[in-house]
């Protein structure tokens, strides 16, 4: 194993390496992913004070030097975070950071900002070998601060609002009169639909049971925003998502039998074990098998096309990916729809893998 | 309970019960700062600053407060005139400027704010 001077490996120095560190694996993939979206999408934004919150901050230093040590902090942690040093107090400076500049500056204030700093802050608390219970129940603060704040809007709950929201977007308009009833019952049925996913999404959250049905009802449910709009809301369908990794039970070692002559599934599993920088995946090859690919995460064992999606699902540059085509990609045109392709291929894998058990 | 007691797990707790307790008490005023009210509102708005008897126009204004004279706000009413009364109470108070927010939430009833 390659060390250099200070005895640190190159392979520990990984940036798609997510074990070894005091965090849990999924919570480190979860800020990273977050740390890398910030990165390319948020970081050249990071303003100057300006009417801050607390009126300090804009008069203890020139606002151009403030601007420029938070820039810097932030790139520096975000580096050593992803080469996977101190990276319980890299998450925390990464919060600070956003925080700082959230504070500093009113016209810079959005949920999707404060949530990313919760997040990285949280992180940071994180004892080792504690479940991420902050950042799960920092999920469903969100969504209950969301769901109750419309519940308890009359315009919410009239639908208005929806009709202010699709006054001026032409495939609305298109949709709604194609519909045979009227436009407000669509709207009163778009609010109580959203109204609805929030708070059950603070009920599934926090009940173990629920949390698959959760994740998916959640992804859903911001992928359409995506798609419907347009938009990420900057940090927030990112950092969302990546939270949600903090329900995850993450594996240790995944079990891959594979056979040999099916072509596909050979190079599937060649590529995954080149990039598993974790060394999670203990592949064996079989001449013949009850099926082309069979993978074993702890009692569960998964088959074909479930068991293709779990180990992609359980492969942090999978992640890694999509993480940056969506932050290089406009979300108005190609973002959206992958977004969407990623969501329905995952989401029909399940639909399959069911039918074929059934069948 | 060891781990309960730890400083980082009380102030996690502790963050997260703050966090709640303030959800609810925003929801009992009209500022809605840091509850996860995310772009519940619809605002269309316009802003006329005046400063010694001259509106101002569209660059002066956006490179006043850092916001479009004209748009579409997102967020509650207050979110907005927060940040020209902060500013003309701070940076521009030499200039004594009157400001007219016309705003309409949600497609209600149109409302007014003014400032000097």
């Amino acid at each position: 194993m390659a060390r250099n001077r200070s005895g640190i490996s190159r392979e520990a120095l990984n940036p798609l390496r997510i074990t070894g560190t005091p965090l849990p694996p999924n919570v480190l993939l979860a800020v990273k992913l977050i740390a890398l979206c910030f990165l390319l999408t948020q970081w050249r934004k990071l303003p100057r004070p300006f009417l801050p919150f607390v009126p300090i901050l804009d008069t203890i230093a020139p606002p151009s030097t403030v601007q420029t040590a938070i820039k810097s902090t932030f790139l520096i942690a975000a580096v050593l975070l992803l080469l996977n040093r101190c990276v319980r107090v890299c998450c925390f400076v990464l919060g600070g950071c956003v925080a700082l500049a959230v504070l500093s500056s009113r016209t810079y204030f959005a949920n999707n900002r404060v949530f990313t700093a919760c997040i990285f802050l949280l992180a940071g608390l994180l004892q080792r070998g504690q479940a991420p219970w902050f950042i799960r129940y920092q999920v469903v603060l969100v969504y209950l601060g969301a769901g109750l704040n419309k519940l308890l809007d009359k315009d919410w709950r009239s639908g208005q609002f929806f009709e202010a929201w699709t006054s001026g977007t032409p495939h609305h308009q298109r949709l709604q009169s194609a519909l045979p009833w009227p436009p407000r019952w669509t709207n009163r049925l778009l609010s109580w639909l959203v109204i609805g996913v929030e708070l059950f999404l603070v009920v599934g959250f926090s009940s173990k049971r629920l949390v698959p049905l959760s994740i998916w009802t959640g992804a859903a449910y911001h992928t359409a925003l995506l798609v419907d709009t347009g938009s990420t809301f900057n940090m927030f369908y990112m950092a969302m998502l990546s939270a949600y990794l903090a329900f995850a039970d993450w594996p240790t070692s995944v079990k891959v039998d594979y056979v040999v002559s099916a072509r596909p599934v050979l190079r599937l599993v060649q590529l995954l074990e080149l990039t598993d920088s974790d060394r999670i995946m203990a592949t064996r090859a079989h001449r013949r098998a009850a099926a082309p690919l069979s993978v074993t995460v702890g009692r569960q064992r998964f088959q074909n096309w479930s068991a293709a999606r779990m180990l992609l699902l359980l492969h942090a540059p999978s992640y890694v990916l999509f993480t940056v085509a969506l932050s290089v990609l406009d979300p108005r045109r190609w973002g959206r729809w992958l977004a969407l392709a990623v969501f329905t291929a995952v989401s029909a894998s399940c639909v399959v893998n069911r039918r074929l058990d059934r069948g | 309970m060891t781990r309960l007691r730890s400083l980082p797990t009380l102030i996690g707790c502790a963050f997260l019960l703050g966090q709640l307790g303030w959800i609810l008490y925003e929801q009992t005023r009209k500022t809605r700062y840091f509850c996860w009210a995310p772009n519940d509102y619809v605002m269309e708005y316009r802003l006329d600053v005046r400063i010694g008897g001259r509106s101002l126009s569209d660059e002066e204004v956006l490179a006043r407060y850092q916001w479009p004279r004209i748009g579409r706000f997102e967020n509650v009413p207050r979110h907005l005139t927060d940040i020209v009364e902060q500013y003309e109470r701070t940076y521009g108070a030499p200039d004594r400027a009157q400001v007219l927010l016309l705003y309409r939430v949600n497609n209600g009833p149109q409302q007014e704010w003014h400032f000097s």
